[in-house]
């Protein structure tokens, strides 16, 4: 879902401004009761989607699960209330996720991200520290394929003994391992002078 | 280059239950120094006293004048470490934010880190390694990498904890050609006994002591003979 | 290889690797034990874990960035989803619960499971509060926030999120094993 290379008119909005506008219209859809008006603002927002030149190819899987559930919600909710509740539920939620879509697409990782720290700035005066802060998620990003590697790793030699499948012969390596890895890594960090006490970043 | 001279006086190291080093007095002035020893002799811990990841249970180990145990991070920026998994040593998901990652700590400008890391990429000829993502590199890749990182910074001395001991022949070859390429000061922890033909001093450790200290065919000779119980 | 990293530097770390281990949980294949018939995603094993394994604050820290990560547009969470439309989806409320589940999980084995005295005691207590925090709160995050979200009554939400049940169960027992065993020879993980 990373909005990479999107150079459209909605790229260049600033992400404060798109997230805004996305609450405010999430909690006006929820104010809407009618198939008929949530129709039109559905179609409205594929409009949006589609102009602002997402790449499309991302949103194959998340649209299909997406649509499976609403599928599920919109049986349920015809038999037990009525059919024109359930609708009225399928697109507005389906019209919300558009927008969301929409947002997420044309708004780089990176100003996301800075958007959220913005957001919660004011924590600093509860003792968060911005520089732990940023250093924490770029560490998560950085270890998440080598932890999938990891995983991958002990399956395969558990597999050779006939214990993929045994969940706790593969948890408990998986843990000891990672837990090597980060052991490994605080020590690198201080080696390169990281000092965590400092808002050295 | 000047080098700072290393003094350990009478360093014992302990961990809750056992004693890792005992009584070490040592002074290190020489450029190319080989440190080798059975597996859990002790080899590791030396290696981390010297740019205080380890600080000494009894003794003082200083550094260019400067205690360990008082001056971790000025040390730290004069002596850097490469650690034996070449993975877990590098933090930042893309190459060149790595490599800047050590120079934000010392204070460089945006633009000054910049340079240095296309300088130093461009000293170990991985300039190419520099957009790439860390997880995709080589194991060989990823220790060139974490040497650029420690070179970025410019230390006098860089101790080396078996730089080698994870990575295929061909790798293992071409990381010692850099080492013996290097202007800094290399202390190298190892069992390529190959390398240290042309170092200047090679420590043995054996049960946490020095068990011998002098010329490199010596050592390998005594630690060989010690190895054939 | 006992080393004087500050546990501040280490803290930092273990919180980023164990939310490594909670994204890297969504991107592998669901896996089908045999007990079992549907196969079973793994992400919130490692919200389990993360918890279990490092406490109150830091188990619930991994928790919440990687839902801060997936929210900015990483698609980690189970079946490459990402972005703010999970959020204001029917599955938004799991994601609060996965934070506020580590953080209960980890509180109880601090307070708790790590203060019994034999390994079957600890067994036991750290299966109740897996249970507890792995499932009940998270479902208590969830359930309600669909019906919400959707306008269907709790009953049939509820009814959505129990066929996870047996799946959720069988990580609980594995978390509890594993932080157990992990505990007898970490003990300075969560002193």
């Amino acid at each position: 879902m990373i909005a990479g290379l999107n150079t459209s008119y909605l790229a260049k909005l600033p992400a404060g401004l798109k997230f805004g506008a996305l609450l405010i219209v999430s909690i006006g859809l929820y104010l809407i009761g009618s198939w008929q008006i949530l129709s039109v603002l559905l179609i409205l927002s594929v409009i949006v989607l589609l102009s602002a030149r997402v790449n499309l190819r991302q949103l194959r899987m998340p649209l299909v699960t997406l649509l499976l559930i609403l599928g599920i919600v919109f049986v349920s909710l015809g038999i037990q209330t009525t059919w024109d509740s359930a609708l009225v539920s399928v697109l507005r939620l389906l019209t919300m996720c558009m927008f969301a879509y929409a947002v997420s697409l044309t708004t780089t990782f990176d100003a996301m991200l800075e958007l959220f720290q913005q957001v919660a700035s004011p924590l600093r005066h509860v003792g968060a520290n911005p520089a732990q802060i940023s250093l924490g998620l770029s560490l998560a990003i950085r270890f998440i394929p080598e932890l999938k590697r990891v995983y991958l790793e002990v399956r395969e030699a558990q597999h050779a003994r006939g214990l993929a499948n045994n969940p706790l012969a593969v948890a408990v390596p998986l843990v000891i391992r990672s837990l090597r890895i980060a052991e490994d890594t605080a020590e690198a960090l201080e080696a390169r002078g990281y000092d965590s006490a400092e808002h050295s970043n | 280059m000047e080098l700072p001279e290393i003094q350990l006086e009478q360093v014992t190291v302990s961990f809750e239950d056992r004693t890792v080093l005992t009584d070490i007095t040592l002074t290190l002035n020489e450029r190319r120094i080989g440190v080798i020893g059975a597996n859990g002799a002790g080899k590791s811990t030396l290696s981390r006293l010297l740019n205080a990841l380890v600080i000494p249970t009894s003794g003082t180990v200083r550094v260019g004048g400067l205690d360990t145990s008082k001056s971790a991070k000025q040390i730290r920026r004069d002596v850097g470490f490469v650690f034996q998994n070449p993975a877990n040593q590098i933090i930042m998901p893309l190459v060149a934010d790595d490599i800047a990652f050590g120079l934000k700590n010392i204070g460089l400008s945006k633009s000054e880190r910049k340079v240095r890391v296309a300088q130093t990429l461009d000293e170990l000829n991985i300039g190419h390694l520099a957009d790439r993502e860390s997880h995709t590199l080589s194991g060989g890749e990823q220790q060139m990498v974490a040497l650029a990182a420690v070179i970025a910074m410019q230390p006098r001395t860089i101790v080396f904890d078996e730089p080698t001991t994870m990575l295929d022949l061909r790798n293992r070859l071409r990381f010692q050609r850099e080492i013996a390429q290097l202007p800094q000061r290399a202390i190298v922890i190892t069992h390529d006994l190959e390398i240290l033909e042309d170092f200047d001093r090679v420590l043995v450790v054996t049960d946490g002591i020095i068990a011998f200290d002098g010329q490199p065919a010596d050592a390998v000779d005594h630690y060989r003979q010690w190895s054939h119980v | 290889m006992a080393t004087a990293t500050t546990s501040q530097t280490r803290n930092t770390v273990y919180v980023a690797i164990f939310a490594a281990m909670i994204a890297a949980m969504g991107l592998v294949p669901p896996i089908v034990i045999g007990i079992v018939p549907v196969p079973i995603t793994l992400q919130t094993l490692g919200v389990m874990l993360a918890g279990a394994l490092l406490g109150p604050v830091r188990g619930m820290l991994s928790s919440l960035i990687v839902v801060v990560l997936a929210l900015a547009g990483l698609p980690l969470l189970a079946g490459g989803r990402g972005g703010l439309a999970v959020l204001l989806g029917p599955t938004g409320g799991y994601l609060l619960g996965w934070i506020f589940g580590s953080l209960v999980i980890g509180a109880l084995f601090k307070f708790w499971v790590l203060r019994q005295k034999s390994q079957t005691g600890r067994m036991i207590t750290g299966l109740v509060s897996v249970i507890i925090g792995g499932i009940g709160v998270i479902y208590l995050f969830g359930i309600p926030w669909t019906a919400a979200v959707t306008g269907l009554d709790l009953g049939t939400s509820a009814v959505g999120a129990i066929a996870f049940l047996p799946g959720d169960l069988i990580k609980a027992v594995v978390t509890a094993l594993v932080a157990v065993t992990v505990h007898r020879s970490y003990r300075a993980l969560m002193s």
